[in-house]
């Protein structure tokens, strides 16, 4: 297992514990975690991502092709957390816009389930990564 | 004037519908017919209540700003048009249909589409083309998608162009029932434009800016492909033929976060307070 930021690495340690643990959904974000950004399923990021924008709510499980929820209570905030600090992750490593714009979008409370707005540190972090595009 | 194989259905409100047939007529293109069509629900007379009412919001300062902001821009464009004011699209073909369609979904409009399915037509707005529809053989609907896909589709073309490609960019595609996915006959990039001198660097609010170039920027890069193209294919659009987009890891953007769009303004010489 490759070594986590610290920033993700605090964010994957609260999710561990969190009651969705078992879920599949819950699963998959702790493995996206737990890769290096230009390993991580780009598929899973993109469905994912999809749903906190366009959903407004990320389910515990989908079917297969991830359009009917098959669990539809929504993870819980620490998974949905975590889910935000790999987007900022992975827009910092591979300087995707499109993954920071997922987690603003979190943050605004657009993503409605889970509600993740009150989380300071996040917020700093993806205001911090819009400056720098937008002075870059 | 050279006559262009085109049927743009032209939504009568819409500032898009005004970019196309004004850069066609710039190109020397004129069209045997175009649809003109009021998108939505019929209108029922209003109440002396409503009148009343509507007469003292028509010139709120909100939208006699944004009027104002969507005029400044003209300057810095190739084609000034003007958005606001009375248009008349029987100046650009020789015959103007007027219809109202609820939508496309409108088995009325559907139909008359389908009588004249000779023709290729240009989309321009009215909402989501039902994909039964784009299916059917024969019945061919031309889009220009602001991105050069497949690397820019989705919402907010413009700004995810500039954002991630450095530039403003457009596509002409024949739709089909994806997300902008559809056979690719023209794309084009533009150079950054530079609003800095026409806005006076003034810092203007965020919301009205971003409402503002869609409706008054954007459009210019959609008409000016078009006509591109129709110079490319010498006015015979119906037997142009798309190539189709690369397979590839390009799914559509969504919208795109205010905090982002900023940065996107701030490339064009724009300020957003």
């Amino acid at each position: 297992m490759a070594e986590l930021s610290p920033f993700l690495a605090r964010y994957a340690a609260a999710a561990l514990s969190a009651d969705d643990a078992a879920s599949p959904v819950g699963a998959l974000i702790r493995d996206l975690a737990a890769v290096p950004a230009p390993e991580r399923s780009r598929t899973a990021l993109i469905r994912l991502s999809r749903k906190a924008e366009i959903a407004g709510k990320i389910a515990r499980a989908y079917d297969a092709d991830w359009r009917k929820p098959t669990d539809p209570n929504p993870i819980g905030p620490e998974t949905g957390a975590l889910l935000c600090a790999i987007f900022l992750d992975q827009t910092r490593s591979a300087g995707d816009p499109r993954y920071l714009n997922a987690a603003l979008k979190m943050l605004d409370g657009v993503m409605r389930e889970p509600d993740i707005r009150a989380d300071i540190a996040l917020r700093a972090d993806a205001e911090k990564l819009a400056d720098a595009i937008a002075g870059s | 004037m050279r006559s262009l194989d085109l049927e743009i259905i032209a939504d009568r409100r819409c500032a898009t519908s005004r970019a196309y047939v004004t850069y066609l007529a710039r190109a020397g293109w004129r069209m045997p017919s175009l649809l003109l069509v009021d998108f939505g629900a019929p209108p029922v007379p209003p109440t002396w209540r409503q009148r009343l009412r509507s007469f003292f919001r028509r010139s709120t300062p909100i939208e006699s700003r944004f009027e104002a902001l969507c005029r400044a821009l003209q300057p810095a464009l190739a084609a000034p048009i003007d958005f606001a004011g009375d248009f008349r699209f029987e100046r650009y073909a020789d015959k103007v249909i007027e219809v109202r369609a609820r939508d496309y979904t409108d088995p009325s409009f559907q139909n008359l589409l389908r009588a004249r399915k000779d023709r290729i037509f240009l989309y321009t707005n009215g909402g989501r083309v039902p994909p039964s529809l784009l299916a059917e053989p024969h019945l061919r609907m031309l889009h220009v998608h602001p991105g050069v896909v497949p690397a820019v589709r989705g919402s907010d073309g413009l700004f995810w162009s500039v954002l991630t490609r450095g530039r403003p960019g457009a596509s002409c595609f024949l739709m089909d029932p994806g997300i902008d996915t559809g056979a690719v006959l023209l794309t084009k990039e533009f150079p950054l434009p530079d609003f800095k001198d026409a806005l006076g660097g003034a810092a203007i609010d965020e919301a009205l800016l971003y409402r503002a170039l869609l409706f008054a920027y954007d459009p210019h890069l959609r008409g000016a492909a078009l006509a591109e193209l129709a110079d490319k294919a010498n006015g015979d659009l119906r037997n142009v033929v798309g190539m189709a987009q690369i397979d590839g890891p390009n799914e559509a953007y969504a919208w795109m976060h205010p905090r982002l769009r900023r940065a996107a303004y701030a490339r064009m010489g724009l300020r957003a307070a």
